[in-house]
């Protein structure tokens, strides 16, 4: 049975948080364990698309989501083990306890492996990359002064009357409060230099693409971040990505919708 | 053994396994060297379970490269035992010359470990889940690496189930940060 062929050719960048979150489970039988990240049902769409069309190389990484998505996984893994270490002398218990834990950490090791097999490693040229630091780094810091001067408190009284401001504020205020979450997200916790390095490459894979595949290549970056993905609504960080870089940002499973609508079921 | 033996021995061991595959015959006394190595494994092993003038954090990371180690090094001499059983013969020879050259790198990389303890490079930890890694998918490629159940045997269960649902725990509770 030959597989249905899609005309467009999309490109899924994953970010470490999809790939973590998509390798963080565990199966005890014996133990009548089951285990998974949080995040780990929104992949499996995702991944059942790219194990699907592997030969159309749809997901793709890069070498430093590959080195991050190990090293968060270790330092989930070890931030358990440090809280319990610490209170254990006896060698013996100290040495069941890393055992414990290592086996863990090879599982989500073991997971991590597959997934990273169905997917393609692309080179990202440093001096490349850093082409687009600028580009992104203005959006950022424009964003997060869009966010520093966001006050809702100012937009409820430029938007609703006098009248109304009363008895509807708290209402209105969760609305806006949903409305503007990613911004405010982002007044408390800026972007950190990774997400950046993140987009730039994702930025970098899709000029290459356009160049060597087809101007027409479509490019999602799927992420379970703030900093790219939507939370709830609509978010003015996912819209600017889209506006100035083509990305297209989401949850991984919507980006499974998106690849849905262009051919790949 | 010293740390220099150790390299020693392992290319001693490589030596065996190339004359393994060039005479097309294994040698099933070669196992009694899988042991010794893996005894020197186990020994480091526990020195960083008990290392504690380093942080947690990166005695784990040395101790888990120790640890995969020695599965690749289980499920070698597994096949060696058996391999004229099961027409394993030279292929075991073969394949373990894919991975012994890891092993090398991991257990050199241990020891300058072990050696610089609080001088300890810090980029050396990350470098080693690297080599883990690349460890556990090569042995992976030459079937050398155990499954999970395989792993698991032998293993205080209970304590495994608490260890996992723990590091669930701290998952959930990044995520929530995350969504605060």
């Amino acid at each position: 049975m030959s597989l249905p062929i899609s005309s467009t050719i999309s490109k899924v960048f994953l970010d470490t948080s999809v790939l973590v979150s998509a390798s963080v489970y565990g199966s005890y039988q014996d133990l009548g364990v089951k285990l998974e990240h949080e995040f780990y049902a929104k992949t499996v769409p995702l991944f059942d698309i790219i194990k699907k069309y592997v030969d159309k190389r749809v997901g793709i990484i890069s070498f430093t989501i590959e080195t991050q998505a190990i090293a968060v996984i270790a330092s989930a893994v070890t931030s358990a083990l440090e809280e319990k270490a610490e209170k254990i002398v006896d060698p013996e218990s100290r040495a069941k306890l890393f055992e414990s834990h290592t086996i863990f950490f090879d599982q989500c090791l073991a997971h991590l492996q597959d997934n990273l097999s169905i997917l393609q490693r692309e080179p990202v040229v440093q001096s490349e990359k850093f082409r687009y630091y600028s580009d992104v780094t203005i959006m950022y810091n424009a964003l997060r002064n869009t966010a520093k001067n966001l006050d809702i408190d100012q937009i409820i009284n430029g938007n609703v009357t006098s009248r109304y401001r009363g008895t509807i504020r708290h209402e209105v205020y969760e609305q806006y409060k949903k409305r503007y979450k990613q911004l405010l997200k982002l007044q408390n916790e800026p972007v950190e230099e990774s997400d950046k390095t993140i987009l730039c490459e994702a930025i970098c894979l899709l000029d290459y693409y356009r160049k060597t595949i087809s101007p027409g290549v479509k490019m999602y970056l799927a992420s379970t971040d703030y900093h790219f993905s939507p939370c709830d609504s609509e978010g003015e960080i996912t819209e600017q990505i889209k506006k100035k870089f083509q990305i297209v940002c989401d949850w991984p499973d919507e980006i499974a919708g998106y690849l849905k609508s262009d051919g790949f079921n | 053994m010293s740390t220099k033996s150790v390299f020693s021995y392992i290319n001693d061991m490589r030596s065996d396994l190339n004359r393994m595959e060039a005479k097309g015959f294994v040698d099933c006394s070669f196992v009694a060297k899988i042991d010794t190595l893996g005894s020197e494994l186990t020994k480091m092993k526990q020195y960083w379970a008990n290392q504690k003038a380093v942080s947690v954090g990166s005695a784990f990371i040395f101790y888990s490269a120790m640890h995969n180690a020695e599965l690749v090094l289980s499920k070698m001499r597994d096949r060696f035992n058996k391999a004229h059983k099961t027409d394993d013969n030279p292929g075991v020879a073969c394949d373990s010359l894919l991975v012994m050259p890891v092993i090398s790198e991991v257990f050199q990389k241990t020891a300058q470990a072990a050696e610089e303890k609080q001088r300890l490079n810090p980029f050396l930890p990350t470098e080693m889940l690297k080599l883990v890694s690349t460890l556990r998918t090569t042995a992976k490629l030459v079937n050398l690496l155990p499954t999970l159940d395989e792993e698991v045997k032998g293993t205080d269960k209970n304590r495994l189930k608490e260890t996992a649902m723990e590091i669930d725990k701290k998952f959930v509770a990044s995520n929530l940060l995350n969504d605060l």
